[in-house]
């Protein structure tokens, strides 16, 4: 097993997005097929610019606002990570407000739990 | 093998009844006991209807309640029900029952205390060296259909302290109620007490009885209890959400169903054609209420609040079923439906009035079971001549005031005592986790 070696690592990125619910299958699919081989999803609530609204609950009014949403976490090599941006937004993107953001996020290191195989091995 | 060659000749010993067997005896039943037979029969099955609301009213509170909080609903109805029948059993039943028998009081001049701290007795097995009373029912029947109405009062306690109420304190009030309180106000009508007697008192299957006496205490509950934390908070009410409408609405639909025993059964017979017959009404009056209720519900909420609100045409059901209770007889179908459905209407303005008063009742069961329940009271007057505007209001005050005052000092000393609220932090953590020790719906298994 190697020792990751410990320098500004940035051969390998996390990307955070966030998208619509029901877009998630969509961009499942085009991810896989441009070869992305993981990802993990969790569902959010958030607020951007898509402001709240009222509802009322046995006569009680209360606020709403957060809005459901989908969290998805890739991390993958530097060199893959701007099409893996762009495919997310391309597909995700429905052009009313709500349609989410994208961040990228250096990774310091990474490693697979299974091989012990780190950095760009390990994706 | 041997099977195959032994079939044929059991089968040829079956078909000659008389072989080797002892003399005949005659199995018909006679004449004089079919009354007998099919009223206690009616008891058992209708008995059976209204023990199944107790799985309805379980699910309507475990859907209404948050998720935090569904374990301990749940096992706050199991133990009621089950205390219930104890205390029924021990004291409640012979209590209420005294058959002229009274402590304080007679028949003919106003019973007021029945038969105390003795428990119930079945007839003996097979009937041996006992005289039944065929005119009416079996003793067993009887007990197990008025326990599932008593044991019915003290669910209703539940729902409106949930989410903050220690598990024993509550269920220690339970065995009161259903040994004491319940049993001692329906001996006054059902008993042949003082409101039957001297008032003219007309309940048919419990409007006050059952459901505002159940509503009261829990009215007394709510207000010795106070509310949830966070529930009204600057001047503004905090809604919880329920965690479960499915349950909730399956619950609904259950005590629905139970409630053609409730009210079915309290006919008291099934011997003849006219009283099969006046259960048939009962049952589909029965139904129309609840579609009233239903229906008033969803309607008011639509114009009131834009949209329907699911839980409110829960209620509005429940409302409606509970307003026929006390007269589900006389009324024609039309009648009974406007019956249910000023109960329903009451619910969706009763529930934000409450709430102003910081009356926090978590499922709407003060509305739904003590406000429709004095309207179910009154109504009977508009269907039965029998009945009087004066006579029904008395009774309701005599009621009220007897299961609050009663109810509220029970309350307040366990309050002093053993204290009936959980702490701040396990009100927050959620009483699964706090009392139980367990989840609902247990999430992220580490297994």
């Amino acid at each position: 097993m190697t020792v990751p070696r410990h320098r500004k690592g940035n051969n390998v990125k996390l990307i955070i997005a966030t998208i619509k619910p029901f877009k998630l299958e969509e961009v499942r699919e085009a991810l896989t097929t441009m070869g992305v081989r993981g990802m993990m999803v969790t569902e959010v609530k958030g607020f951007g610019s898509q402001s709240g609204h009222t509802e009322i609950y046995r006569g009680a009014e209360y606020a709403v606002n957060f809005v459901p949403k989908v969290k998805l976490e890739l991390v993958v090599s530097a060199a893959m990570a701007d099409d893996v941006v762009q495919t997310i937004a391309k597909t995700a993107r429905t052009e009313k407000i709500g349609d989410g953001k994208i961040f990228v996020l250096d990774v310091e290191s990474a490693l697979r739990v299974r091989t012990g195989e780190t950095n760009d091995d390990a994706l | 093998m041997k099977l195959m060659k032994i079939l044929p000749v059991a089968a040829a010993l079956m078909a000659l009844p008389t072989l080797g067997l002892a003399q005949e005896v005659d199995m018909t039943p006679p004449n004089d006991e079919i009354g007998y037979i099919l009223t206690t029969f009616m008891f058992l099955v209708a008995g059976f209807l209204v023990f199944w609301m107790a799985a309805g009213f379980t699910m309507l509170e475990a859907g209404l309640v948050r998720q935090k909080n569904v374990a301990m609903q749940l096992t706050k109805n199991m133990g009621l029900f089950s205390l219930a029948a104890i205390a029924y059993y021990l004291i409640g039943y012979n209590l209420m029952y005294p058959l002229g028998d009274w402590t304080i009081g007679t028949d003919e001049t106003g019973g007021y205390l029945g038969i105390l701290f003795s428990p119930a007795v079945l007839e003996a097995v097979g009937l041996a060296d006992t005289t039944p009373d065929l005119t009416y029912a079996s003793v067993g029947s009887d007990f197990f259909f008025q326990l599932m109405f008593a044991a019915a009062t003290a669910s209703i306690v539940s729902g409106a302290l949930a989410e903050r109420i220690k598990l024993w304190p509550f269920l220690l009030f339970t065995v009161i109620l259903t040994g004491l309180i319940y049993p001692i106000q329906a001996s006054w009508k059902w008993g042949g007490g003082f409101l039957d007697s001297q008032f003219g008192f007309l309940d048919f299957a419990g409007s006050t009885v059952v459901h505002s006496v159940g509503g009261w205490a829990a009215l007394a509950g709510a207000l010795i209890l106070g509310p949830r934390i966070g529930k009204y908070k600057d001047g503004r009410v905090v809604p919880f959400m329920g965690s479960n409408l499915p349950l909730a609405t399956l619950g609904t639909f259950i005590l629905w169903m139970g409630w053609f025993g409730f009210n079915g059964g309290s006919q008291l017979y099934m011997d003849t054609a006219a009283n099969v017959t006046d259960i048939s009404r009962i049952f589909s009056n029965t139904n129309a209420a609840a579609s009233g209720g239903a229906i008033a519900a969803m309607i008011v909420t639509q114009l009131l609040y834009k949209k329907v609100d699911l839980t409110m045409v829960l209620n509005g059901a429940l409302a409606g079923l509970v307003s026929i209770t006390a007269e589900p007889l006389t009324p024609s179908l039309g009648a009974a439906t406007l019956i249910g459905a000023v109960g329903g209407i009451i619910v969706v303005f009763a529930v934000p009035f409450l709430d102003k008063l910081k009356v926090d009742d978590v499922v709407g069961a003060i509305p739904v079971h003590l406000f429709a329940g004095i309207w179910g009271t009154l109504a009977v007057v508009l269907t039965n001549p029998d009945a009087t505007l004066g006579g029904q209001l008395i009774s309701i005050i005599i009621v009220g005031v007897f299961v609050f005052v009663v109810s509220a000092i029970v309350w307040s000393i366990l309050k002093a005592t053993i204290g009936i609220r959980v702490s701040e932090e396990e009100e927050i953590m959620g009483l699964d986790m706090a009392e139980l020790g367990m989840e609902a719906y247990p999430e992220f298994a580490n297994r």
